[in-house]
Parts: structure tokens; C-alpha cells; sequence
């Protein structure tokens, strides 16, 4: 019985590589396994421009956070990103506890992360 | 979730504010507890972000327990919550796990600081350090390792006002 979390996985028009993941639900200790899976299947895959939209991400714990910082350092060794957006206030301050604000690539809305993509290249 | 055979129970009475939860050593039993219990300072009249504050400490701290404070799958861990003049004491039991288990969680309580940014785990300790305002660890005799939390309202916060139960009567 995992907490429900959902992953729409869509391409990003215009970027090479490129991948949306919508997150949907509670990101936490029963479900990071399959997201693990799910995302790393992608970056394996060569997909390595991933724009993640926590706009109906309700809840992230200490876990959750330990693979967005893995998804990362993972995109990055790949010479590729993973940037995030639509965060709400409780999940951005657990994400400035641990001081994964300076390590992650946060933005206001996905447009903006996605302009962003475009502009590397 | 059944009840009797999973060994989970759960007691509290309204305006008493107290709770106790045993459950079984199960990831899986979490998100509802956690969820239960900001629920519960919902109802005492606590914000949302307390409530959200709140989620995130049971989470932390049962799954460490659940995870670094069990032998098997036959273990259990308890929870306990008051609310009371406008704060919430935890404490969370667990079994007990191994020295290297009971070393680590001191470190954490008593002088934590974030793992490297490639390890997965070891921030949720982290985490609750920040969020509460007291921690502390008993430990009991036959090894059972129970960690005590504190979290008072946030400076921002008007006292919580309880809502009322639907069974509370006017009287």
C-alpha cells in the first residue's frame, strides 16, 4: 500500500533529450523505490533535460529529497539537468532545511525551466 | 488496515489531547499515521504549516525507528502525541537496534549535520532538529531507544483555538 504518487512523463517540444515529469501526490519513504525506477530508467535512456513539476506535489520527507538530489548528480554527470518547478512553501522549506536549495535548479513555473533548457543550447 | 491482526491501536479522547499509536515495524503504516496526527493538530486548532511541520516529524521519526530501531518485522513502534498550551509533545519508541543503530541516532540528535549531497539518507533527523523546539533520547533498560520531541506554536501563530467535535456537547 504505497502512499500515492503519480509520474506523468511527457516530451519537451523544442529540447533535445528533453522530458516534463509531472509529480503527483506524497513523495516519501513507500514510493521512492518506484520513482527511483521510473526515473532513472529515463536518464539511462538518454533523457538526461528533465524539468520536474511539483505544481500537485503535496509532500516530500527527508527520502523524497535524497533522490532529487541523486536525479541531480545523476543528470549532471550526464552532462544534462534536472530542474524543478511549481514548489509549494511547506515542501520548498523542507528542500532549504537541508540546504538542497543551493544544489537543486528551482524554478517559478515550468515555462521559465523550460526557457532555461533552451537557452543552454 | 486490520487492526487486531497488524497489532495496531490507537486510544485518545477529545479534550484529553492525548494519543498513542502502536504499529507494526512497516513503512507502510506511516502515511496514515503521519496524516493522523496532523489531523489531529488540525483539530486542536494548530496552522497549517504546524500541521505540515507536524507531518514531517512523525514521518522522520517513526520511519528511523522503523528502520534503525527494530530487530525484525515482529517489532513494533509506539507513538505518543499531547497537545497542550499551545505545543505539541511527541516521543516516538522503538525496540531498540543495533550499538552502531544507537550511536548513529545520538550523533544525529545531539550534533547532526547533513550527510554529503550524494548519500540518499540521513537528513530526516536533519529535519526534525529544525522543525522542533526540543529533543532529547531516553533510552530504557532492555535496550528500547524513545525519542522525545517538542514543538511549540510558531512565533507567528495566534494561540490555537480548538474546534469543537461533533460529539462534544455546548455543556
Amino acid at each position: 500500500m504505497d502512499t500515492q504518487i503519480e509520474l506523468q512523463i511527457s516530451d519537451l517540444d523544442n529540447v533535445p533529450h528533453g522530458k516534463l515529469i509531472k509529480f503527483m501526490g506524497d513523495l516519501d519513504a513507500t514510493n521512492v523505490e518506484s520513482t527511483l525506477d521510473q526515473v532513472t530508467k529515463l536518464i539511462k535512456e538518454g533523457f538526461v533535460q528533465i524539468v520536474a513539476d511539483f505544481r500537485n506535489l503535496r509532500y516530500v520527507n527527508s527520502t523524497g529529497l535524497g533522490i532529487l538530489l541523486h536525479f541531480s548528480k545523476t543528470a549532471k554527470e550526464k552532462s544534462g539537468c534536472f530542474k524543478i518547478a511549481n514548489v509549494n512553501d511547506n515542501v520548498y522549506e523542507i528542500i532549504e532545511i537541508i540546504g538542497a536549495n543551493t544544489l537543486l535548479d528551482i524554478y517559478d513555473n515550468v515555462e521559465e525551466a523550460i526557457a532555461s533548457l533552451q537557452s543552454r543550447r | 488496515m486490520d487492526s487486531q491482526s497488524k497489532n495496531t491501536s490507537a486510544s485518545g479522547a477529545a479534550g484529553a489531547a492525548g494519543y498513542s499509536v502502536n504499529l507494526p515495524s512497516d513503512l507502510e503504516y506511516i502515511p496514515p499515521l503521519r496524516q493522523f496526527v496532523a489531523e489531529i493538530a488540525r483539530v486542536e486548532g494548530f496552522s497549517k504549516k504546524f500541521c505540515f511541520r507536524t507531518e514531517i516529524i512523525v514521518d522522520e521519526l517513526v520511519t528511523n525507528g522503523i528502520l534503525h530501531g527494530s530487530q525484525d518485522v515482529h517489532s513494533s513502534v509506539t507513538l505518543a502525541a499531547k497537545f497542550e498550551d499551545g505545543a505539541m509533545n511527541l516521543s516516538v519508541q522503538d525496540q531498540g537496534g543495533t550499538r552502531q543503530n544507537l550511536e548513529n541516532l545520538k550523533r544525529a540528535v545531539y550534533s547532526p549535520k547533513p550527510p554529503s549531497n550524494d548519500k540518499k539518507k540521513g537528513r530526516g533527523l536533519v529535519i526534525v532538529q529544525m522543525l522542533s523546539s526540543e529533543i532529547k533520547i531516553d533510552l530504557g533498560e532492555n535496550g528500547q531507544t524513545q525519542v522525545h520531541v517538542v514543538k511549540t506554536k510558531d512565533p507567528d501563530e495566534n494561540q490555537p483555538q480548538r474546534e469543537k467535535l461533533l460529539y462534544e456537547s455546548d455543556l
